[in-house]
């Protein structure tokens, strides 16, 4: 008899490392709810941050002048661009001002004062000649559009291209010429 | 600036440099067609839309005054100006599709139209005929 039981197991009651039927259904059903409810919010992720993953929109560059008009005198120029806003199409006249530095690089600056978007004017004040004015509150600026007074920073400009003797401008970036 | 693209916490930082009201005034009565009535309102457009952009920073452009038979717009116009000059505004510019043939009011510095701007001398309404921008020869009467 005692032979016997010592054949028994040492641990009758030993936990059983097998999954039990309520985990079983436990994580089936929390498996099948995250794919349900990823189903539903990834495709709404998807669409709200859809703007970022889009690759950024590359501005044309726009024939605006000819090379050989252009001298150290801002000259201004008019242009249109195509403006895309949602459905609706449209072609916006821009104006830019294009002239040579004394170091001979041409530039085109973009009309808009950076104070508070007023259009700035060039050699537009007696008081102050040779540079641009703002007619709305005074704001001056170098030729090359760097902030002499009230605007806190220099005018934007266009990205230049020249091309077979013509004058390209594209999209505005912060100015990179006014020292 | 459009009055619905001036936020109501910035307006205090925006307040002092924006001195100068614009009031589009299409002086419809109600009778006209449909179409009457878009055209009146493009032209009322295409003489906003250069000042709107040349002066965007000092500029206010407020609501419409559209209705009015007779002089009845015009008044409403010169009401509205009145207003707008108890409330602090130093000049007042409408645009409208025609120089209005009520009386002048004192209240509106400029009237500009298709055909050109008119300002206030000797009460009445004289077009603008100097090189100057007659927005900016008011502004210069006046120290910012």
């Amino acid at each position: 008899m005692a032979r016997e039981h010592e054949e028994q197991p040492m641990h009758p009651h030993a936990p059983r490392r097998q999954m039990t039927r309520r985990q079983f259904l436990s994580y089936t059903l929390g498996a099948a709810g995250a794919f349900m409810a990823g189903g539903v919010i990834i495709p709404m992720i998807r669409f709200a941050i859809d703007p970022l993953l889009k690759p950024k929109a590359v501005v044309p560059f726009v024939k605006v002048a000819e090379l050989s008009q252009i001298s150290s005198q801002p000259v201004s120029y008019s242009f249109q661009t195509l403006q895309i806003d949602g459905w609706i199409e449209k072609n916006v006249e821009q104006t830019a001002w294009i002239a040579k530095s004394s170091a001979g690089e041409l530039f085109a600056l973009s009309p808009v004062c950076k104070h508070l978007g007023c259009t700035i004017d060039w050699n537009s004040n007696p008081q102050h000649p040779n540079e641009f004015f703002c007619p709305c509150h005074a704001a001056r600026y170098t030729p090359e559009g760097k902030n002499l007074a009230i605007a806190p920073a220099p005018l934007d400009e266009y990205e230049v291209k020249i091309e077979n003797g013509f004058v390209y401008l594209g999209g505005i970036r912060p100015n990179t010429i006014a020292t | 600036m459009k009055f619905d693209a001036v936020p109501k916490e910035q307006w205090s930082q925006w307040e002092a440099y924006v001195d100068t009201v614009l009031i589009p005034w299409s002086a419809l009565c109600g009778s006209e067609m449909p179409w009457e009535m878009h055209a009146r309102l493009a032209l009322v457009r295409d003489v906003m839309e250069p000042l709107e952009r040349a002066f965007a920073g000092r500029v206010l452009t407020i609501p419409a005054v559209h209705y009015g038979v007779g002089d009845a717009g015009w008044q409403e116009v010169s009401t509205v100006a009145r207003m707008c000059r108890v409330r602090g505004v130093a000049f007042v510019v409408v645009a409208a599709p025609h120089v209005p043939t009520g009386m002048c009011t004192e209240a509106v510095d400029l009237i500009v139209c298709p055909d050109g701007a008119y300002i206030v001398k000797e009460g009445q309404w004289v077009v603008w005929e100097q090189p100057m921008h007659p927005l900016v020869a008011l502004w210069n009467t006046s120290i910012v």
